[in-house]
């Protein structure tokens, strides 16, 4: 090999290994995190046995373009009861909310909240007791526990700034799980769902539906064993309109097929039926359905411009009577620069 | 020295040699200067992004007639990989390297003084081909890596959490050039007239083949390699559009089948180019 080959061999490969060098060190900085998608600080809360979890970055939908415009169609009433009530401003109080729901034997509901931002603590537990909570002490922590129904209700503080709402033994379970323990990052089940959540998403759901009891949360006549749905995955981009992307695993390719099917002919009705409504064509015209039968996935996904949510919104006043003095209006051009985008190298990307 | 006292080289020195008179040959000769063109392409076009980011600092945005779309960074380099690279760059080399292991030594008649040395034949053919993904790696790969860092940190892109993308793309880019550049040196030890089939090969039958319903799409190489693209493609109607006019399939098999298929046709397309060569009697026309 001559001595200028040489040299540029050794160039090239001084770039690459610069190149890989340098990309590694960044993944090593704060990669593993970001490439970890994202995952929330909160699932160290969450009991590995959850069979759904669902997230939201609050404050990054509470300052979204979309938000302020859909705002500004709400009533001022609606806006300041919470508030009024809880001293916690939705808009810039609550960074993520996490909720999951896991098996309880002590209670039907099994939910737990986990609400992470900037909260009055004193204010929040003195609400609690007068609306009836008791107060204990478990593990060091003050546990703020009232019965609705047949369930045992708790809320806690885990950790300043991080508030613990649901069913009381989940609330216990993750103060349990303070100092460490086996948390929902142990279910495989669940992790393998959540990687192919929607890079980018700033709230998203990810379900197993395989185990029984796991659909008891979903709405009569939407059994899970019947419809041969075994997990699904929902991730939303909110910011200037929505980015919304349902993926649904089956537990074999006919079923995928037939899913698919089915949701193929619903759309055809709805298309058949929304010829009047140039809105709601708009709506399914952006709907893409796919299947990967050998993954035995169906996915659906659509892209609603910041106009589209608009005109849904100022339906659903409607449709609740608050809003009448809300003027139709039809989809506008979208604004541009917020509109939801793909983001790959967003706030939460995935690993 | 004496006659007993020479043995000549074994397979893997034989290899070496070959590879380092090789090397030298294929990295400064015209098709070198092509192949920069080709990396040189992304790379100008990264820079011309990176330096209109930094101009206008703005987010790319745009339209196509339905909602607006926003790319990041990861989603320009995903695409550029996507449609430079895999599309283009791989297929294109592998065509002109690998055809021209031994067509051009035969067409330059100089086949004959490789083929006298006491050397064996494949060893030859192989040399030549580790040369020719070296020369290809060389120049690809840092070109890669440049286009990496030039547009994936623009618009809220980050370095690290794309890294192993970064890595995955280098990996499935030196697959390609492997397979390709296999699959071509067959071609080339095999047929008469290599690159003309070639060409064919990547720009006719392969984009024609894809689409079309079926187990055809099988007998190709991009419809393994593009299955093993990292990047998701955006989900806008626009870029579904574009998706669909750079990756004319769906769905792509799983990662595993892709692999094993890549190899395999790796394997046996290089062991048919060495068996090939060993057998093959090259006619030197006058």
């Amino acid at each position: 090999m001559t001595t200028r080959t040489c040299c540029v061999c050794l160039g090239a490969g001084g770039i690459l290994a610069a190149g890989l060098v340098g990309g590694l060190a960044a993944y090593l900085q704060g990669g593993p995190a970001a490439a970890a998608q994202g995952r929330p600080d909160q699932f160290r809360y969450i009991p590995a046995d959850a069979h759904l979890v669902a997230f939201a970055d609050v404050r990054a939908v509470m300052t979204s373009d979309l938000r302020e415009r859909l705002q500004e169609r709400q009533p001022e009433d609606d806006r300041s009861d919470f508030e009024s009530r809880t001293g916690i401003r939705m808009a810039s109080d609550i960074d993520e909310a996490l909720v999951c729901l896991a098996p309880d034997p002590s209670d039907a509901a099994s939910l737990l909240v986990m609400l992470s931002g900037r909260f009055d603590q004193q204010r929040l537990e003195a609400l609690a007791v007068e609306n009836g909570g008791t107060v204990s002490e478990y593990d060091g922590h003050k546990i703020i526990a009232t019965t609705i129904g047949d369930s045992r209700l708790a809320m806690a503080f885990v950790e300043p700034g991080v508030l613990a709402v649901g069913s009381e033994a989940l609330v216990l379970g993750a103060i349990g799980l303070v100092d460490g323990g086996d948390n929902v990052t142990a279910n495989a089940r669940l992790m393998t769902l959540f990687s192919k959540v929607d890079p980018g998403s700033n709230a998203w759901a990810v379900g197993d539906l395989d185990r029984a009891g796991s659909g008891a949360w979903m709405p009569e006549g939407l059994d899970p064993r019947a419809l041969r749905v075994t997990a699904f995955s929902v991730a939303g981009r909110v910011n200037g309109g929505v980015r919304l992307t349902l993926q649904v695993e089956t537990p074999d390719e006919a079923a995928s097929q037939n899913l698919r099917d089915i949701l193929q002919g619903f759309l055809a009705l709805a298309r058949m039926q929304a010829d009047a409504q140039p809105e709601i064509a708009a709506i399914l015209d952006s709907v893409q359905l796919r299947a990967a039968p050998e993954e035995y996935v169906v996915s659906l996904s659509m892209t609603l411009p910041t106009a589209t949510v608009e005109w849904l919104w100022d339906q659903a006043l409607e449709g609740a009577g608050g809003a009448g003095s809300v003027e139709p209006s039809l989809p506008r051009p979208s604004p541009g620069p917020e509109d939801p985008a793909p983001d790959r190298g967003g706030t939460t990307p995935p690993g | 020295m004496s006659a007993e006292a020479f043995s000549p080289p074994s397979f893997g020195r034989a290899v070496v040699r070959v590879f380092d008179l090789s090397l030298g040959e294929m990295l400064w000769s015209r098709r070198t200067l092509f192949m920069a063109v080709v990396a040189g392409g992304p790379v100008l076009i990264a820079v011309a992004l990176r330096l209109a980011a930094s101009s206008a600092a703005a987010r790319f945005t745009g339209s196509a007639g339905g909602p607006s779309f926003a790319l990041g960074g990861p989603d320009i380099f995903g695409l550029m990989i996507w449609a430079f690279y895999l599309r283009f760059t791989v297929p294109v080399l592998g065509v002109f390297y690998g055809t021209s292991l031994i067509a051009d030594e035969v067409e330059d008649k100089t086949i004959t003084y490789l083929f006298t040395r006491p050397i064996p034949r494949g060893a030859i053919l192989v040399g030549k081909y580790l040369a020719y993904l070296a020369c290809t790696s060389v120049v690809i790969l840092p070109s890669v890596v440049v286009v990496y860092f030039s547009v994936v940190p623009l618009f809220g892109g980050s370095v690290g959490a794309g890294f192993p993308s970064l890595v995955a793309d280098l990996g499935l880019i030196g697959l390609g050039l492997a397979v390709y550049g296999a699959a071509f040196a067959f071609v080339g030890a095999r047929l008469r007239r290599p690159l003309l089939s070639g060409l064919l090969f990547i720009f006719g039958w392969e984009p024609v083949v894809v689409v079309v319903p079926g187990y055809m799409k099988n007998l190709t190489v991009a419809y393994y390699l593009q299955g093993l693209v990292p990047h998701a493609a955006p989900q806008d109607e626009a870029m579904t559009l574009l998706r669909s006019a750079l990756r004319t399939f769906e769905p792509a098999p799983a990662a595993w089948i892709c692999v094993l298929a890549l190899v395999a046709i790796w394997v046996v397309t290089l062991g048919a180019a060495v068996r090939a060569v060993e057998r093959r009697e090259y006619v030197l026309e006058r």
